[in-house]
């Protein structure tokens, strides 16, 4: 089920929010878990098998690797548990993607059948492996309740698009967490933002792409426009589901982190990686990079260790090698930065800064939303030039005048320019404006549903994860 | 600091609502579920409709649960398409979306134009290589099969073609033309090409296509037959005078159901007819539905929402139409909607007129042409429609 959709909105959300805070304290997390298996089963009714199978593997693993602490048949457990995870997640992942890849190169076929991808398979196994592997550590108590267990897994506020929560962070929320009327209400003013992002902005900034992406031969700016476009959708889109999951977690009583902290405004790509997608950033970090050595090793190591984690991240985001190569082309920008332009970057005027990361990050989503190398390739070279019908057409004229709000509202979106003002003339510690916050709150949601109810073009990109 | 805080949240704990930041969240959380209980309850009351009128489809009902239903996942889908469908307060949803579009200043909403003076029109549609291919090599090797039969291609244009000047500001197409040009040297020598659209070029100031409707008015169709009526051989039969009246003042078309534009706008529809009593008399035969008719009209459905369907009733794969005509012409017409105001100019010049719909068309063509000795045959269709088309070649190829 989506966020953005009239049954989660005026079927789902109302009947479990009535349902969870009319039972008791003790059945409040058996409430949450059947919704969640309700909301994921409504788009995913086989694999919800898969979910709960893997639910009752880690479950067990994770009382394994606790009662042997300390003996050294731990780790082999824990090792099993691992294997068991990732194969999983690859054999439904990337399964097809390795057969295509081997027929190509050995001398015999292998058949092989294209797999549906499990819905959030690659968000809830990260999530299952953190705590497999901080109860490891012996950073988290094991969790003997099956029900709490299953409800930190299947949550379904962050169970199709994250934020990636580690178990660490959840674990005494899952037991203790106060809901109050107050965090509601922050809750779903958190909820309608997100939602608005997702549905007003991204979802038309999106059809912009979409028409772009269509066309047989594009000019130089028409190129650049169609990139700016997807580059504004991915972000609305995913922050804003990031900011309803957010949102709905309050509401529940629970407090995730935030995914994104203004990914555009970066001054360096490596800050660019600190403000996108913070949850899998720092999942890679806690349970790959630095497992690896981190930055504590050799040259030539730590400059393998950023690689391997960065061809990860690649991989993460789908089977196919335009996933990798916008992996290892961050990759080695990152490299880049840390060992050589860094420094020179960081003399140079903030704009230009600016100017320099996000050229490079549109480069990235190029490489990100092309459906092979080769058209990945032929985009860049119509964005420089090379092989584009002229510099400026009055198809790119006509894109950049009919849709010149979408354009704005996606650069004031991108800055944090609308937080400060909401922050100055709305929630003034001194003086709240409370008639215009509810106003604004409920205006964008009616429109919201305006645009929901009319919808004909309403897809979620993170859904291919 | 922090005591005057403490101070200031002791005092407010008196009132209902918390201060500060508090306040505003206490708020949102009221309105947010009372929002969500609002909707609930409305659309719990709400009782389910047949069909929209203003988006002039049938609405999704309320589909049967099954377990297969459940674990193929189509139950899901096909409830979710129901809440949406069913939704208390559609129309004016529609109405808030297209308005705040418009605020945005978007011109285009579900490939319809809002243009100057009130003209919505359909973007142009771009044909498919393949299926544009397979119909002409249809079209070509029907002729070759029927080496005797004169055969006519009447291509319409679109209205975004013709009236590009009233397209708004900046909207750029497809090029309709040179498509339209193509089709014309694909088939060559073939066919006897009837140019409409220089016909209608020449008109473009006048209300050849309806405001709100992607068809074009009978006044559009009446010009199109005058440029037509010598390579058709009409102008050797003795004219028929006909004048146009109004049959409606309040048609308001399918462009503006599709995007929600202009959805007050109402306009007319003429009809032409014989000026003499004495012109040729013609009976109606919809062979597929068994029914026949003494008219052409059906006003019954100036009653209801598309009126366009005014004209015999809307679509059929197959009608008959006879005259008391005496001179021995019988025409085959390929076609879509555009030729269903047309026809009516026709037909008292013709003793016998056949007129399939390929999109609906299942029969059997090889024995309609076997059974009647056609003299002529007549594609008609809007640009729109045949470069969309994958159907006239089915049915042409049928043997």
């Amino acid at each position: 089920m989506l966020f953005s959709s009239l049954v989660f909105l005026f079927t789902f959300l109302p009947i479990t929010l009535l349902v969870y805070y009319l039972v008791p304290r003790k059945v409040k997390n058996v409430v949450l878990l059947i919704a969640s298996l309700i909301f994921y089963a409504w788009g995913e009714p086989v694999y919800i098998f898969l979910m709960l199978i893997s639910i009752l593997f880690n479950y067990f693993c994770g009382m394994d690797i606790a009662l042997k602490a300390g003996r050294k048949s731990q780790v082999h457990s824990l090792i099993f548990t691992i294997v068991v995870n990732l194969f999983i997640l690859g054999f439904f992942k990337y399964y097809g993607f390795i057969v295509t890849n081997l027929n190509a190169i050995l001398p015999f076929y292998i058949p092989y059948r294209k797999l549906e991808l499990p819905i959030g398979i690659s968000f809830y196994t990260f999530q299952t492996l953190s705590y497999i592997i901080d109860v490891y550590r012996g950073n988290v108590d094991v969790q003997v309740n099956l029900i709490d267990f299953g409800t930190y897994v299947t949550m379904f506020p962050q169970l199709i698009a994250g934020p990636i929560v580690q178990y660490a962070d959840v674990e005494r929320q899952l037991r203790e967490r106060k809901e109050s009327l107050t965090k509601f209400g922050y809750g779903a003013w958190f909820f309608v933002m997100g939602l608005a992002k997702k549905v007003l902005l991204a979802n038309t900034i999106g059809s912009i792409y979409e028409n772009i992406a269509a066309m047989d031969g594009m000019s130089v700016v028409t190129a650049w426009l169609g990139c700016l476009a997807y580059t504004f959708q991915i972000y609305f889109d995913f922050s804003g589901y990031s900011d309803m999951a957010v949102g709905l977690g309050k509401m529940f009583g629970f407090e995730f982190m935030q995914n994104f902290n203004y990914p555009y405004i970066s001054k360096s790509v490596t800050e660019f990686w600190r403000r996108w997608h913070i949850s899998l950033g720092s999942w890679f970090r806690e349970y790959v990079y630095i497992p690896l050595g981190g930055n504590r090793v050799t040259v030539p190591r730590h400059l393998l260790n950023l690689l391997i984690v960065w061809f990860l991240t690649g991989l993460w985001h789908g089977a196919s090698w335009n996933f990798v190569a916008w992996g290892l082309f961050y990759g080695v920008i990152l490299i880049t930065e840390k060992y050589f332009t860094g420094k020179i970057l960081a003399k140079l005027p903030g704009a230009v800064q600016t100017i320099y990361t996000m050229i490079l990050v549109m480069l990235g989503w190029v490489l990100f939303f092309s459906p092979t190398l080769g058209s990945a390739l032929t985009w860049i070279g119509n964005m420089f030039g090379q092989g584009a019908t002229g510099f400026m057409d009055s198809q790119a004229l006509y894109l950049i005048m009919r849709n010149w709000l979408f354009w704005v509202a996606g650069i004031i979106g991108s800055t944090p320019f609308m937080h400060l003002l909401g922050k100055r003339l709305v929630f003034d510690e001194e003086r709240p404006h409370t008639v215009l916050a509810g106003c604004l709150m409920t205006g964008l949601f009616v429109l919201c549903v305006a645009y929901l109810v009319t919808e004909s073009y309403n897809p979620f990109l993170y859904f291919r994860f | 600091m922090v005591e005057r805080k403490n101070n200031k949240q002791k005092n407010r704990t008196k009132h209902f609502l918390p201060g500060g930041k508090k306040q505003i969240q206490a708020v949102c959380a009221f309105l947010f579920l009372g929002a969500l209980i609002l909707s609930c309850g409305v659309n719990l009351m709400h009782k389910d409709r047949q069909m929209s009128e203003k988006e002039m489809r049938m609405l999704a009902q309320k589909p049967e649960i099954s377990l297969s239903g459940i674990a193929s996942g189509r139950f899901m889908e096909q409830y979710e398409e129901y809440v949406s469908d069913q939704f208390a307060g559609r129309d004016t949803w529609v109405r808030l979306k297209t308005f705040a579009d418009s605020v945005a200043g978007r011109t285009e909403e579900g490939g319809v134009f809002k243009g100057k003076d009130h003209y919505l029109m359909e973007d142009v549609a771009v044909a498919d290589e393949n299926d544009l291919k397979e119909n002409l090599d249809a079209m070509k090797n029907f002729k070759e099969r029927y080496p005797d039969i004169k055969m006519h291609m009447m291509l319409i244009p679109n209205a975004a073609n013709v009236m590009e000047d009233k397209l708004p500001a900046f909207a750029v197409t497809a090029n309709q033309s040179r498509q339209i040009s193509r089709v014309k040297a694909e088939l060559g020598d073939s066919y006897d090409w009837i140019d409409a659209e220089k016909v209608l070029d020449a008109h473009k100031d006048e209300a050849i296509y309806y405001h709100t409707d992607h068809h074009w008015t009978s006044l559009g169709a009446w010009y199109a037959f005058q440029g037509a009526k010598t390579q058709l051989g009409l102008d050797k039969s003795e004219e028929i005078k006909m004048k146009a009246y109004a049959v409606s003042d309040s048609f308001n078309g399918t462009l503006s159901a599709k995007s929600g534009y202009e959805t007050d706008y109402k306009e007319p529809i003429y009809i032409y007819l014989p000026k003499s009593a004495d012109a040729p008399q013609v009976a109606v035969n919809y062979v597929e539905e068994q029914k026949k008719s003494a008219s052409m009209y059906d006003s019954s459905k100036l009653d209801e929402r598309d009126q366009y369907s005014v004209f015999f009733g809307g679509n059929h794969a197959m009608i008959d139409i006879q005259s008391t005509q005496t001179e021995k012409r019988r025409l085959l017409v390929f076609k879509d909607s555009y030729a269903n105001c047309f026809l009516p100019l026709l037909a008292p010049y013709y003793r016998e007129i056949v007129v399939i719909d390929p999109r609906y068309y299942t029969g059997k063509l090889s024995s309609v042409m076997s059974d009647k000795q056609f003299d002529d045959v007549l594609f008609l269709y809007n640009a729109n429609t045949f470069f969309e088309d994958r159907m006239l070649a089915g049915v042409l190829d049928e043997n």
